[in-house]
């Protein structure tokens, strides 16, 4: 058997150099300090803001490539960005902007007429939560070559933080037509819009002809890696600076990585609800006390814990970012499942009840699936919990409405769901049961109210109705961890969307 | 010889053609039975109610299923299979700049699998009735086992999270940096090939064990080879013909474990590519790249076919009805 030594010695020798090779290669992987690598955890189906609805479009370019008229600031008022300064007329039916000196990636300046092109882009868009803020502007005109003024059918006071957000972005005049805004961007911001290579990454190039300070790295890169736990060990691995957000199965490595000295974590304030909504289409759940026992049912401790790790704060009422000035805390259903189980007696089910739960299977939703099917089944209440896909769970029980339980986490704002005319499932139906007078009548007249003070008020209002009916129970308000190499300073620790704002981020020196 | 032969490659194509027409229907079928919507994808939570509709008219949803399955295939003939509904990408160019790292993958991963499986197997049939065999073969049977993902994250921890000697993730073409590109492909094609060693390492210690039992292994020691060299010169050849078999058969769960293997290490490949169409509903999309798919396995199994009338002349023969040779 001796001769058979020979291969095996072989394949010994060939290990031994293979692994000596890779030892040799480490230097190769050794970074530039002028080029920045993060990762993120979605990718948008296209980069066509106007007809796509997704959060995931603005991550990487809100502010860095694209820019909006305004710029919303920590404290949720509207700072200078492509505008100035502007003028609200005493009636508020006429807001005049003067812009500022600004080039555009394809080498034109801002003027008048690309506010007026993109504005009027804007407001015809497919997304609701682009266009139904705009549809207060009656007529837009240039005054001269940098100042525009937006004539309104009523005040708005809602209008200038749309023009803060996706509805206030501003491209240049006719770029619609003469690029396919589904693979690339054209803006004022800091960088350009580069190499985009679907399911990889897309990569930004520092502007010279930005308008403002000019940033620090020369290209981002910014990988898509869905998978979170090949998002961490990258990070960990050195290959990229920064996880942009946590939102899914890495949560439970978030503390852990952020103990490393070599690490760090950011909590942005929260822009996202997950919340529980019951169908209109069912008896049951259109017993006031039914739907009030199944929100005392709801322990959010327990779902926050589950869904994110803690990351977040526990949320009575649906109001989207968490932080605006009319959130007061409001929480109409504690948790308290003795009272739910004597409300769901008082309402005739004291044998119990069964629900359809269709359950979204990605991200958090099968955890927070388990902690439901506890929580309700303790106070009497069955979930027949059915898994999906997205694709599935919006074809039926985002527009199919066949459902009766189901839970999502967005940033749709509490309009969606007036009655008869709104995007959510509840927002489809017209039926008097469901239909909240009180609520769609200040939903249609608070945006009109001139006064600061009367508009929180009025939004107060309005939001605390809506909890009150318990239709939709929230849960709680999501927080996405940026994790980052520790030496990378000037990231915003504030964000009105999921955006990353490149503009101060820098190595710490 | 030659008509034989010409016979064998007439009765393969053939048989190719309706197997490829067959799977083209079940494809577009299956697809279809899926549910989903790639309108209500793009659109989104926030779309407004009459958006959806409008959009499926836009994207040619609406066309009947016919009408759709006759575009799809005269597309496919022709190299032009459209543009992705919500990306905007076009299909065919997509799908053939990630064929490159699926093949380097799986095809490598195969490689791999099939050296290390002859080295192990043969080891194993050889001392199989010692301790070391027995080990060797416990190795083998525990490696079926453990999944493909599992090995990748511990290869990952291992490798690049702690020892920091290999990449974590990511593709890097050969044409670009062929340096890069090999020591990217190790821990992916370490973790796709574990199971199909073992997989493979097990035929090959089976088919080594029955031949180590033949006259012509004596007949060869008898004219002075030790065992080893008897063994490799007149047994390997007989051996490898049920392995090539498992090794082609192999080679389509290779393509399936890259969609595991290319998510875990961020690989734009194929598997990617179509874990990310199916999720979003990009029918186009799905149905080519399992369309191809098929074609890649149906086309291995075509040669291996011709691969099989080379090696053995009985094989075709029988298959005609004719005499055993």
């Amino acid at each position: 058997m001796t001769g058979f030594g020979t291969p095996l010695g072989a394949m010994r020798r060939g290990l031994i150099s293979a692994v000596a090779l890779v030892a040799l290669a480490v230097p190769a992987l050794a970074e530039s300090k002028t080029s920045l690598v993060v990762s993120h955890p979605q990718e948008p189906p296209n980069w066509n803001y106007l007809v796509t609805s997704s959060s995931a479009i603005f991550v990487p370019n809100f502010i860095n490539v694209v820019q909006p008229l305004v710029e919303l600031l920590e404290d949720a008022s509207a700072g200078p960005m492509l505008a100035e300064s502007w003028e609200i007329s005493e009636d508020g039916k006429q807001i005049t902007f003067k812009l500022r000196e600004a080039n555009f990636h394809d080498g034109s300046t801002l003027d008048a007429g690309d506010v007026i092109y993109s504005l009027a882009k804007n407001k015809d868009s497919s997304v609701a939560a682009i266009s139904v803020p705009l549809s207060v502007i009656e007529k837009m005109e240039a005054v001269d070559e940098r100042t525009v003024r937006l004539s309104l059918s009523a005040p708005s006071q809602r209008l200038l933080k749309a023009l803060g957000e996706a509805a206030g972005i501003i491209v240049p005049e006719g770029a619609y037509e003469t690029y396919d805004p589904a693979v690339t961007m054209i803006g004022t911001g800091p960088y350009t819009f580069g190499e985009y290579v679907p399911d990889v990454h897309l990569q930004l190039n520092r502007f010279d002809g930005y308008w403002g300070e000019k940033p620090f790295f020369e290209t981002i890169t910014q990988r898509f890696i869905s998978d979170e736990t090949a998002a961490t060990n990258a990070l960990l691995a050195g290959e990229i600076d920064a996880v942009g957000a946590v939102l899914g199965e890495g949560l439970d490595r978030v503390e852990s990585i952020a103990a490393q000295d070599r690490f760090d974590v950011l909590l942005p304030s929260p822009v996202e609800v997950s919340f529980v909504f019951l169908s209109t289409q069912n008896e049951a759940l259109r017993n006031d006390k039914v739907r009030q026992a199944i929100a005392y049912g709801i322990d959010r401790e327990a779902l926050l814990l589950a869904g994110q790790s803690g990351y977040g704060r526990p949320m009575c009422q649906h109001i989207v970012p968490s932080a605006e000035p009319w959130n007061d805390g409001y929480c109409p259903y504690p948790y308290d499942p003795a009272k739910a189980r004597a409300l769901l007696a008082e309402a005739g089910y004291a044998n119990g009840l069964t629900l359809d739960f269709p359950f979204l299977t990605v991200a958090e939703f099968p955890a927070l699936k388990e902690v439901l099917v506890a929580l309700m089944g303790d106070i009497g209440i069955t979930l027949d919990t059915r898994p999906l896909d997205l694709a599935t769970w919006l074809e039926q029980v985002w527009r199919g409405e066949s459902y009766q339980f189901s839970n999502l986490t967005g940033g749709g704002k509490i309009d969606g769901f007036e009655c008869g005319a709104g995007t959510e499932p509840l927002g489809k139906a017209s039926s008097a049961d469901f239909c909240i007078p009180e609520f769609d009548t200040l939903i249609d007249t608070a945006d009109a109210i001139l006064g600061r003070d009367e508009y929180i008020a009025a939004m107060s209002k309005m939001a605390r109705i809506f909890a009150d009916a318990a239709w939709e129970i929230p849960l709680y308000a999501k927080s996405a961890p940026t994790l980052y190499r520790a030496d990378l300073v000037g990231l915003k620790s504030y964000r009105h969307r999921f955006e990353f704002d490149f503009r101060n981020v820098k190595w710490a020196e | 010889m030659n008509a034989r032969f010409l016979s064998l490659i007439g009765r393969g194509l053939a048989s190719l053609a309706v197997s490829a027409l067959v799977g083209s229907l079940l494809v577009f079928a299956m697809l279809r039975l899926l549910g989903g919507d790639v309108a209500l994808i793009i659109l989104g939570q926030d779309a407004k109610p009459d958006a959806a509709d409008a959009l499926r008219i836009e994207l040619g949803l609406n066309n009947p299923w016919h009408v759709q399955y006759v575009d799809w295939m005269r597309g496919f003939l022709t190299g032009n299979l459209g543009r992705s509904y919500s990306g905007g990408y076009d299909i065919f160019g997509q799908i053939a700049a990630r064929l490159g790292p699926t093949l380097f993958l799986a095809i490598g991963s195969l490689l791999v699998s099939l050296l290390l499986a002859l080295l192990i197997g043969t080891y194993s049939a050889i001392h199989s009735r010692r301790l070391r065999g027995a080990v060797v073969d416990v190795g083998a049977q525990v490696g079926t086992a453990i999944p493909a993902f599992w090995i990748g994250l511990v290869l990952i921890y291992l490798f690049s999270v702690t020892l920091g000697w290999l990449p974590a993730g990511g593709y890097v073409s050969p044409v670009t940096d062929p340096w890069k590109s090999f020591l990217g492909l190790i821990l992916p094609i370490a973790s796709l090939s574990a199971g199909s060693t073992a997989l493979l390492a097990r035929f090959v210690r089976s088919s080594m064990i029955d031949i180590m039992e033949e006259d012509y292994i004596r007949t060869g020691m008898g004219k002075g080879l030790t065992f080893p060299q008897a063994l490799f010169r007149h047994g390997l050849r007989n051996a490898a013909i049920p392995v090539v078999t498992v090794s082609a058969l192999q080679l389509g769960n290779l393509l399936a474990g890259t969609i595991v293997v290319e998510n875990i290490f961020v690989i734009p490949g194929l598997g990617r590519l179509l874990m990310v169409a199916v999720y979003g509903r990009e029918v186009m999309v799905v149905q080519s790249l399992v369309f191809i798919i098929l074609l890649i396995i149906l086309v291995m199994n075509f040669c291996l076919d011709l691969a099989y009338g080379l090696l053995d002349p009985r094989i075709g023969d029988r298959r005609k009805g004719g005499a055993h040779g």
